[in-house]
């Protein structure tokens, strides 16, 4: 099948325009958005497969070969990141059918919400440095939508924050594009990865490194330019920041992978010796941020910037553990963030607030929910044998053995940082006198409860059958740690 | 606001046609001299727009009874169809294929996918401009 | 996956039914179902002895992650042995003593069962893991198992607090010992225990070693309630009494001890190890001793007794390692350190275990735990009253009971210390009988306290809640069988040394022996009038007198005041590591976009100068520029006008103007250019844009506020920062071109492969029609948003 690696984007593409005729019908746009999503699901399964049988998969879209039209290319780590991000989206959407309510049912939640997952799946998959920006603007202006839908006070005034600073690094993205594509010539990037191979990346090269690092370090929320992300996440309802926090900075993180692996890996000593700092004080900061509040969506949302810079600081390291440990670490937080977004999304309903000072006893008549959390924390602060266990212990050993002693140190011990703000959740929200919450018997629990179980679950087969999922992830590093593999995979073609 | 917008009104109606005309010029030829999907629909935007200033909301809604949301959709149909139609042939997505054949009135024409393509193009930037100008001048 | 897997893992297994038998038999106890297990695991232990006794060591393996070289691999040797026995003895006797002392009405005895089986399965993986990174799986299982069990009775606050005080130090020594398995595998390049030990030889002078040590030393002293890291065991006494008795006294918090006694044949080569050990175990010995006096709950006092017996096994440890440096078989005078080591930790968990049961039986019967309050039980209580008799006075050293035994070999351990000339000691070695005498006298004093202040004096019915009788005999099975132990093993400790202790002594002293050979451990009483009997003597004596002038010296305590307390310390550091982290992200998370773009454009333009000057990257190559014309340099002119007056504009209305002739000149460039087709866009979008400007400001508020100067200087600074930067970069990107371009490609084929002459065209809708098609989608989803956001308002309802 040719088309195959694109499916994963004409899927939720073609669903997200043919729901915009049906906003008057709930039902109907949630059966289909749910039919959608299940089957981008099963699509990007088979994508997997058969990255995982055959190597890198291409496509030369409008049959132009590359490096002359735009071509996706689909190598394990995009596989695996779409695949995830189609589990994610679906288990999010499942939990919007009861919670999102039908006022932004009415207005194109269910399309917005599918074209969200098409630019995440695009920029995964494209191998165009321009199309990269196209899928980020599909991605970013969703997102705008999504951030906005409902209109309250708090919403209306985090979006214009949050569309500023994303306006902001789109224009330098298209501009960093432009000077690229001056000194180079190309925008294909396998074709950008030789041609500057060719020159040794002279010094502009490694000046406009910097320059992705920082338009790919404002969406991936890396310290100093994460500011805008605590204040625009806390404002969407729950499904809405569950999708946020699980995928939006990640493609950021992804983007950066892709371009310090395959574009400008040649002056590691120079540009990943800054994103080295910047993700140690990414770490720190975000550390700091997520024992510092009593909301429970802050706590969350600070974890994301936590998360983001053991990942950077994987990548920083350079070397074939490193980043295999950053792929395993990955995945495991897209996964472990929606969940615990969705969760402490339920806790709100309930409770009817998101201040762990008035919340107490929770345990006593939602067992589950408290179970499912307690898991939830332990595999986000890395406790073996849950899922982020064995990704962490790759990146710190990794990064004990290449000599960055102090990093792996904080990113080893960041985790008892992570791990008293989610427990302060726990022992506060949970634990506790219980309190009565008459607004909570209202709400459908159970049915909520279903998509985050299931992440969770996830969690849990992830890292009991670790050595199942290695073979992917070894492929994954392997791709990154020589690019090679991936211009030949592309230009031979 | 009833302002005497007699002048603007009867040099709209007979304004428009031309422009609407020639954005559709402008539409066909793109592919030769300038012009193309956007310039064309931002042309009948434009027209539609004037409708809008010379007239009101109410009386073009009913000159023009769409849902401009509906026609973006249409639109980005049209565009998404012109390059799905390449996977019936099992080639790469959005490959276009053209040829020269021989119609009825218009005599010997060439044929190009990107035809299809651009009339999304086309209705999709009609239909968010619109889409824009009335949800803003509706709130008023 | 073998029976010994099945064995670690079957109380886990056992939890997963014990809901079951919660719903369905609610008549019956549910620790009578739990019983049968910990037996008969005790009973599989038990046939390992006679392999062990012969210095015979079983594995088996099953995998896991065999990639990294993680596999459950367990291994029974005399050390491990000696720990399951402990652990599936002790817990057998916990949960029969548990079904007499939890309510079945008032106790959700599903959960408590339910953690304490995953406590015994994490602990049994503990001692039995040969894989390190196995091990620390259970390790930090046996954290949180022992973190649920303390925050049992969730609704009070001291029980949450202990939890997380115990999860947050534990957890803390669980990723430093992480840390220093991570090292070890770097060095040695596997997580086998077995085979790490073999390369311990090796490793010694690598540059990590030292540093490997001091994150297993971490592990190992915080888990085991080393100073200063004890704070959080006095606090875990909010458990119920089963729990304080099995974990934190005979299991959990002797994970640190065995840690220490599995890795010594690692890291005992190096003397630092030796003062380490030894020295925070002394500290500790004395430190618990000194605290337990002064307390007031009965397990206040049990549970600083506990964190003192710890440092002494501890030092005991640490001196015994110094039989490592010396290969001679003169090796039996550090031994008897390693042999009292092991026998007090059998010791130390029976007569702990019973005094911790006497407690529980204590506080159930007359409702507090409080001395001050209790007095004169002995006549309601005998039975109860002989097994704290027997309890306390093993615990003070008091002939014939086993504590007699393993204290008296203490002391010999300490005294030999003075014979070491291994680093120092020679010197400073003297301390350590001289704080090991000091430290006993006080444990002897607290044992008299605990037992005379209890069930001799005056009785006071009046402050007891309940009256007080003797407690019913399924209360008593356990600690009368664990006092008989300890009178057993008083007696009898011959019992041990052959099957136990000596096989257990091979495993941390490997090496000392040749083949077939075992260590010689015989105990017994009397030595003949030595220096340690002496000291012992004078323990009694000087422990005597303190106890009855205790009311004038017990000002001492007064001088570490609350203030500079350990406890006020942890206090502080979490109080103020939140409200600290608070204020300090509150000071750049302010809200204010403005104030964010100030950061994010400082650092642009910091990160890229640095960068432009660091790489030597501008570059200015004028060679191909083309000729610029008088009408370009216009146009420039009058954008730059436009551009700069905008700031100065009055009315909005001519701010949007000025925009627009910024966007209409941009236009005429394209024209100038020959780009008709952009040309023409930028016309159109520039004016319907000034329209949708104009009809979006109509609403906003008239004025706009006037900013201080020091404001807009900083905007105006950043502002030319940004652009300089900007044309830097422009002018070396531009200046650096190294290859032809794609876009000929597009210039030579678009007739020919494409159909078209305009090639823009072609490469919106052909070339590169992939972005048009998604870049119209962008425009649809704006459509849609703009739609919803002025029509959808919600008001301040339910958000989830």
């Amino acid at each position: 099948m040719t088309n195959l690696i694109l499916l994963p984007i004409l899927v939720p593409l073609l669903a997200g325009i043919i729901l915009i005729f049906f906003t008057k019908n709930i039902h109907l746009q949630r059966w289909l958005s749910g039919i959608s999503s299940l089957a981008t699901v099963v699509v990007s399964a088979f994508v997997l497969l058969k990255v995982r049988q055959d190597g890198i998969q291409t496509l030369a879209l409008s049959s132009w070969e590359a490096p002359f039209g735009i071509t996706l290319v689909s190598d394990m780590l995009s596989a695996l990141l779409v695949f995830m991000a189609s589990i994610i989206s679906f288990a999010c959407l499942i939990y919007s059918f009861r919670s999102i309510g039908e006022q932004r049912e009415r207005f194109y939640y269910y399309s917005i919400f599918q074209f969200l997952l098409v630019g995440v799946n695009g920029a995964f998959t494209t191998g165009d440095i321009f199309n990269l920006f196209v899928f980020f603007e599909v991605m970013l202006m969703s997102s705008y939508v999504l951030l906005v839908l409902g209109g309250t006070k708090i919403q209306l005034r985090e979006s214009i924050k949050y569309i500023l600073v994303n306006i902001i690094s789109s224009a330098l993205f298209v501009v960093a594009v432009g000077y690229l594509y001056s000194i180079v010539g190309t925008l294909n990037m396998a074709h950008i990865s030789q041609r500057v191979s060719e020159i040794n990346q002279p010094g502009i090269i490694t000046v406009i490194a910097v320059l992705f690092l920082i338009v790919f370090g404002l969406k991936g929320a890396i310290f100093p330019l994460f500011f805008w992300l605590p204040g625009s996440y806390n404002a969407p309802p729950a499904p809405v920041m569950a999708i946020f926090g699980a995928l939006l900075t990640k493609v950021g993180i992804y983007s950066i992978m892709r371009t310090f692996t395959l574009l400008f890996p040649h002056d590691t000593g120079y540009t990943h010796q800054i994103l080295s700092v910047m993700a140690i004080l990414t770490i720190i900061t975000g550390a700091i941020g997520a024992i510092a509040y009593w909301d429970i969506k802050k706590i969350i949302i600070y974890n994301i910037i936590v998360a983001v810079g053991v990942i950077a600081f994987g990548i920083s390291v350079m070397s074939y553990d490193s980043l295999a440990g950053s792929v395993f670490y990955l995945i495991h937080d897209m996964n472990i963030k929606a969940a615990l977004f969705l969760l402490v999304g339920i806790m709100i309903k309930i409770t009817g607030t998101s201040n762990l000072r008035k919340i107490s006893g929770l345990i006593a008549h939602y067992p589950g929910l408290g179970w499912t959390y307690f898991l939830a924390a332990l595999t986000v602060a890395g406790i073996p044998p849950l899922s982020g266990f064995i990704g962490k212990v790759i990146l710190v050993r990794s990064g004990f053995e290449e000599g960055h002693y102090w990093g792996a140190a904080i990113v080893l011990m960041s985790s008892l940082l992570v791990l008293f703000s989610v427990m302060k959740i726990f022992i506060n929200g949970f634990w506790g006198e219980p309190k009565d919450y008459p607004e909570g018997k209202k709400v459908p629990v159970n049915q909520l409860m279903i998509a985050p179980v299931l992440l969770v679950i996830f969690a849990i087969f992830y890292g009991l059958g670790i050595e199942a999922v290695q073979p992917y992830i070894s492929q994954a590093a392997e791709t990154l740690s020589n690019p090679d593999i991936y211009i030949n995979a592309v230009l031979k073609e | 606001m009833k302002i005497n917008d007699v002048i603007l009104q009867t040099a709209t109606k007979l304004v428009l046609f031309v422009i609407i005309l020639f954005s559709i010029h402008l539409f066909f030829a793109g592919h030769y001299y300038p012009g193309g999907g956007f310039i064309g629909g931002l042309m009948t935007a434009a027209a539609i727009v004037l409708l809008l200033l010379a007239f009101d909301l109410k009386t073009v809604a009913k000159i023009l009874p769409f849902d401009f949301k509906k026609v973006t959709a249409i639109g980005l149909l049209f565009a998404v169809g012109t390059g799905a139609g390449a996977l019936l042939f099992d080639a790469p997505f959005l490959t276009h294929a053209f040829t020269d054949a021989y119609l009825p009135l218009l005599g010997k024409t060439s044929l190009h996918t990107a035809v299809l393509f651009d009339i999304g193009v086309y209705l999709v930037v009609i239909g968010v401009t619109l889409t824009i100008i009335q949800t803003i001048g509706e709130s008023e | 996956m073998s029976l010994l897997h099945l064995a670690i893992i079957s109380p886990l297994l056992l939890a997963l039914l014990v809901p079951i038998f919660y719903r369905y038999f609610r008549q019956i106890h549910t620790g009578w179902f739990l019983l049968p297990l910990p037996i008969l695991l005790f009973i599989y232990f038990l046939q390992f002895i006679s392999h062990t006794k012969n210095g015979e060591v079983i594995t088996e393996t099953a995998p896991w992650i065999p990639s990294f070289g993680v596999d459950f691999a367990v291994r029974i040797d005399g050390l491990g042995l000696l720990f399951a026995l402990l652990i599936t003895g002790i817990g057998s006797l916990v949960v029969l003593y548990s079904v007499y002392y939890l309510s079945k009405e008032h106790e959700k005895l599903n959960t408590f069962y339910i953690y304490l089986l995953l406590f015994m399965t994490a602990m049994l993986g503990v001692v039995l893991s040969d894989n390190l990174i196995v091990l620390y799986a259970f390790w930090e299982l046996t954290s949180f198992s022992s973190f649920l069990l303390i925050g049992y009775w969730y609704h009070r606050e001291r029980s949450r607090y202990g939890a997380q005080k115990s999860m947050i130090i534990t957890v803390l020594g669980g990723l430093s010992m992480l840390g220093g398995i991570l090292l070890l595998h770097i060095m040695t390049g596997t997580f086998n225990i077995s085979e790490i030990i073999l390369q311990s030889g090796d490793i010694v002078n690598h540059v990590l070693f030292i540093p490997a040590m001091l994150c297993f030393l971490l592990g190992a002293f915080t888990k085991s309630a080393q100073f200063p890291f004890h704070i959080w065991l006095p606090d875990a006494m909010e458990a119920p009494t089963p729990v304080s008795a099995y974990l934190h006294s005979a299991t959990m918090v002797k994970a640190g001890i065995y840690l220490v006694a599995r890795m010594t044949p690692v890291f005992a080569h190096d003397g630092i190890w030796i003062w380490l050990v030894a020295g925070f175990g002394i500290v500790t010995l004395f430190w618990g001793s000194f605290s337990a006096v002064k307390q007031t709950d009965l397990k206040g006092i049990l549970a600083f007794s506990t964190v003192s017996q710890l440092g002494m096994i501890m030092s005991l440890l640490g001196i015994g390692a110094a039989a490592l440096h010396y290969p001679q078989l003169d090796d039996s005078f550090y031994t008897v350190a390693t042999t009292a080591a092991v026998f007090h930790l059998v010791n130390h968990a029976t007569f702990k275990g019973s005094l911790f049961m006497v407690a529980g039986i204590i506080d159930h019967e007359t409702g507090t735990r409080d001395i001050r309050r209790l007095g004169g039980l002995m006549n309601f209580m005998p039975i109860t009253f002989t097994l704290a008799i027997i309890g306390t006075f093993s615990m003070a050293g008091i002939p014939p009971f086993n504590g007699f035994l393993s204290k008296e070999m203490f002391f010999t351990g300490m005294v030999r210390v003075l014979e070491m000339d291994i680093f120092n000691l020679e010197t400073w070695g003297f301390l350590f009988p001289v704080i090991a005498w000091i430290a006993s006298v006080f444990t002897f004093i607290y044992s008299m306290v605990l037992l005379f202040k209890t069930f001799t004096g005056k009785h006071q019915p009046d402050k007891l809640p309940k009256t007080p009788h003797e407690a019913p005999i399924g209360l008593l099975i356990s600690p009368i069988i664990l006092a008989s132990l300890v009178i057993v093993f008083g007696f009898f400790p011959n019992i041990l040394s052959h099957n136990i202790i000596s096989p257990a002594m091979e495993s941390i002293l490997p090496g000392l022996l040749v083949e077939g050979q075992a260590f010689d451990v015989h105990i017994y009483f009397w030595h003949g009038f030595t220096v340690e009997l002496f000291m012992t003597i004078g323990v009694i004596a000087l422990g005597t007198l303190l106890y009855f002038t205790y009311p004038k010296w017990s000002r001492v305590y007064g001088i570490f005041t609350e203030r500079f307390s350990l406890n006020r310390a942890y206090d502080s550091l979490i109080e103020n590591s939140q409200t600290g982290s608070y204020n300090f992200t509150k000071t750049y998370m302010n809200g204010s976009i403005r104030t964010y773009l100030v950061y994010i454009f400082s650092f642009f333009v910091f990160i890229l100068s640095v960068s432009l000057v660091a790489k030597n990257a501008f570059v200015y190559d004028t060679s191909n520029v083309s000729q610029i014309r008088i009408y370009e340099i216009i146009i420039v002119l009058i954008m730059a006008i436009a551009s700069v007056t905008i700031l100065f504009a009055k009315s909005r209305l001519t701010a949007i103007i000025l925009l627009g002739a910024v966007g209409y000149s941009v236009a005429l460039f394209f024209v100038v250019f020959r780009a008709p087709d952009l040309a023409l866009t930028q016309l159109v979008i520039e004016t319907v844009s000034v329209a949708l400007f104009l009809l979006c400001f109509y609403h906003l508020p008239k004025k706009r506020h006037e900013e201080r100067m020091s404001f807009k200087l900083t905007n105006l600074l950043i502002s030319i920062a940004v652009g300089a930067v900007f044309t830097l970069i422009a002018l070396s990107a531009h200046s650096s071109k190294f290859f032809e371009p794609i876009s000929q490609y597009y210039v030579e084929n678009t007739y020919e492969k494409a159909a078209g002459k305009n090639m823009v065209n072609v490469i919106l809708v052909d070339f590169r029609g992939f972005d048009t098609l998604f870049e119209i989608c962008v425009l649809g989803i704006a459509a849609l948003g703009i739609y919803a956001m002025i029509k959808l308002r919600m008001t301040r309802g339910k958000e989830g």
